[in-house]
């Protein structure tokens, strides 16, 4: 492997954006296949930052630190993506549910999906069942993601599955929920399809589900 | 924190209680302005809907303008709380009586939080640590005053939550500095205040802040399972200061006991001061200066002479932050100059940093104090020190008394 994909993906894990730039552009410079970069590169890179974060030695500050190297270097391939025509491994909707603003883990999730290689729309907080459904059409997603932080709002997750259900859309999307007061037994209680206790247990779900779906 | 894109109603009342309204209410509250009037009748309808007996205002302080860099920090917050906003809530109050007012207050992290937004906040805590203490010393400083007014004014319940302040996400470090040590300040600063209020925290900062050892928890049998009745009624005990461990939210669980909360005395390391350690020192002994009561200097001299003016500086840490310091100056005679921020004063750091340069002194420590200093009279004789003199400064009338302390051999 190219020595370059293996010193992108430490700039990125050591949250070092000047050299993360650096190393992308010598890459293009050298005419690298890019989709080699961004997986040997910058989702090698996140994934060494998730396994940090997981085991306690990194944390929030320095996932987001991580991500703008990440960021400072996907400004230099993005040009080159739109030519190179590589899909995305999957198409995740997430949001925090109606009636919470607590955002931070979803933030996480977010970050750690989109350093993977997901296509990710982040709809926010305070968002919707209708909303979820609408985007996740539109956005011809394959994984609904609803998080929320509180007991009070927990069951507003219901919502989302009654209202795919209503729509007939059920079948189409898998729903996976997270954040503090949720577990597995409550997303079989509301007929979500499964829940993950932590942001690198998210992407190891989301993950598992592409998996899954392409084997189908 | 309210967007012009939101719905006009949800300027009066926050996500968690807008899934109470109805269709219909959501239109009655329609209308332009945040009015004294239009936020206390939406927040007694909200209390209807929820079938609460609170009123629930909220304490919130909104920027005009996006903090987009470290530097614009403190102008926007100087500027947010000077804002309508929170004199509109103080009016509610005022017009709410007498009705029983919960005022929800965002502990300082998540305060500022919601100002720069969260991705920013978390890493201008790793890239501008010294910006965002300030800020963050700003916001404790300006939402305990206005804690403090709404108490005046007949608030009896102040509800304080932190939920951007997560250790777990932070890691424990950064808990502690950005976090446990400005909530457990703004804590303190009402502390004296709350006899006839109590502040109720969040159960998931009450928990880790206990499991930190920053306070402790006292079982309080209620008389009533109605929590929030529960609540009102310990407001009024003037030895209850802070409640914590359960939901306020959850006012109706059957649940006959409320969980007390003490601070427990701040845990310091001393340590020789650092370079680091100057703006804190300085800020601290600033406040000495300005304060009149504990030295005659007028003007806080540079770093570098006072630095030399002194043999050795001890500070004492809490949360990673310097909360007093003392020093000893040159001479045969050392002098020592002792300074507590006021927050932390008879907690014993005093007694921590005298005990420690004892421990480090042989010979004599001699120390002069103002007449009318009790507290500093107080500590230096607890700390064995004994009046051998007194005198005046040639500028100054007041009475100087000299205490002076020597090793045993």
């Amino acid at each position: 492997m190219n020595r370059l994909y293996t010193e992108l993906a430490q700039a990125v894990a050591g949250m070092d954006e000047t050299a993360a730039e650096r190393l992308a552009e010598e890459i293009v410079r050298q005419g690298l296949p890019v989709s080699e970069a961004l997986e040997k590169g910058l989702e090698a890179g996140m994934e060494e930052a998730g396994r940090l974060f997981e085991n306690e030695e990194y944390f929030i500050t320095e996932l987001l630190l991580c991500a703008d190297a990440m960021d400072a270097a996907m400004k230099v391939f993005t040009p080159l993506l739109k030519t190179s025509g590589k899909p995305a491994k999957g198409r995740i909707v997430i949001g925090t549910i109606f009636g919470d603003t607590h955002d931070i883990g979803k933030n996480i999730v977010a970050l750690m999906l989109t350093g993977a290689g997901f296509d990710v729309l982040d709809l926010g907080r305070d968002v919707s069942a209708e909303r979820f459904a609408d985007e996740a059409v539109r956005f011809d997603a394959d994984i609904i993601a609803v998080s929320t932080l509180m007991t009070t709002t927990m069951n507003n997750i219901r919502a989302v599955i009654d209202v795919l259900c209503r729509r007939g859309l059920r079948d189409r999307f898998r729903v996976i929920i997270g954040g503090k007061p949720c577990s597995k037994s409550f997303a079989d209680k509301i007929g979500a399809d499964d829940y993950s206790a932590s942001a690198p247990a998210a992407l190891r779900l989301v993950k598992r589900i592409m998996r899954e779906k392409y084997a189908e | 924190m309210y967007s012009e894109a939101w719905p006009r109603y949800s300027q009066l009342v926050c996500p968690l209680e807008t899934g109470f309204l109805s269709a219909g209410d959501k239109k009655a509250l329609e209308g332009p302005g945040l009015t004294p009037p239009r936020l206390l009748e939406a927040a007694r309808l909200v209390r209807q809907r929820e079938n609460s007996r609170l009123l629930k205002l909220s304490l919130d302080i909104e920027a005009e303008e996006e903090i987009d860099r470290p530097e614009s920090i403190r102008k926007v917050l100087e500027i947010a709380c000077a804002s309508g906003t929170m004199k509109t809530t103080l009016e509610c109050i005022e017009n709410a009586k007498p009705e029983a007012v919960m005022l929800k207050v965002q502990a300082p992290f998540s305060a500022l939080m919601l100002l720069t937004g969260s991705d920013r906040a978390f890493k201008w805590i790793c890239s501008y640590p010294a910006e965002m203490h300030r800020a963050l010393r700003t916001l404790t400083e300006r939402t305990a005053g206005f804690c403090i007014e709404a108490i005046a004014r007949g608030t009896p319940l102040l509800s304080l939550a932190d939920p951007s302040g997560m250790p777990e996400l932070l890691g424990k470090r950064r808990y502690e500095e950005f976090c446990a040590f400005y909530t457990l300040l703004l804590l303190r600063k009402l502390y004296p205040h709350l006899e006839q209020a109590v502040a109720h925290i969040c159960p998931r900062t009450s928990l880790v802040l206990e499991k930190l050892g920053l306070l402790h928890a006292e079982v309080r049998r209620t008389r009533t399972e109605h929590y929030a009745d529960a609540v009102l009624e310990l407001a009024a005990d003037s030895t209850v200061r802070w409640l914590g461990h359960r939901c306020i939210n959850a006012e109706q669980t059957a649940e006959t006991r409320a969980f007390v909360l003490h601070p427990d005395p701040p845990s310091v390391c001393i340590r020789p001061m650092e370079d680091a350690d100057w703006d804190a020192v300085a800020r601290i002994y600033g406040d000495g200066i300005r304060s009149g009561k504990a030295t005659v200097v007028k003007t806080l001299p540079e770093k570098r002479q006072w630095l030399a003016a002194h043999r050795e500086c001890l500070v004492a840490e809490h949360l990673h932050h310097v909360v007093g310091f003392a020093a000893l100056g040159g001479g045969a005679v050392p002098e020592i100059s002792i300074y507590i921020e006021d927050d932390f004063r008879r907690l014993g750091v005093g007694t921590a940093l005298i005990t420690r340069l004892q421990s480090r002194t042989e010979g004599k420590i001699r120390s002069l104090i103002f007449a009318g200093n009790e507290p500093s009279i107080r500590l230096h004789e607890k700390m064995g020190f004994c009046k051998t003199d007194s005198f005046r400064f040639a500028d100054d009338p007041r009475p100087v008394l000299v205490y002076e302390w020597e090793a045993k051999r």
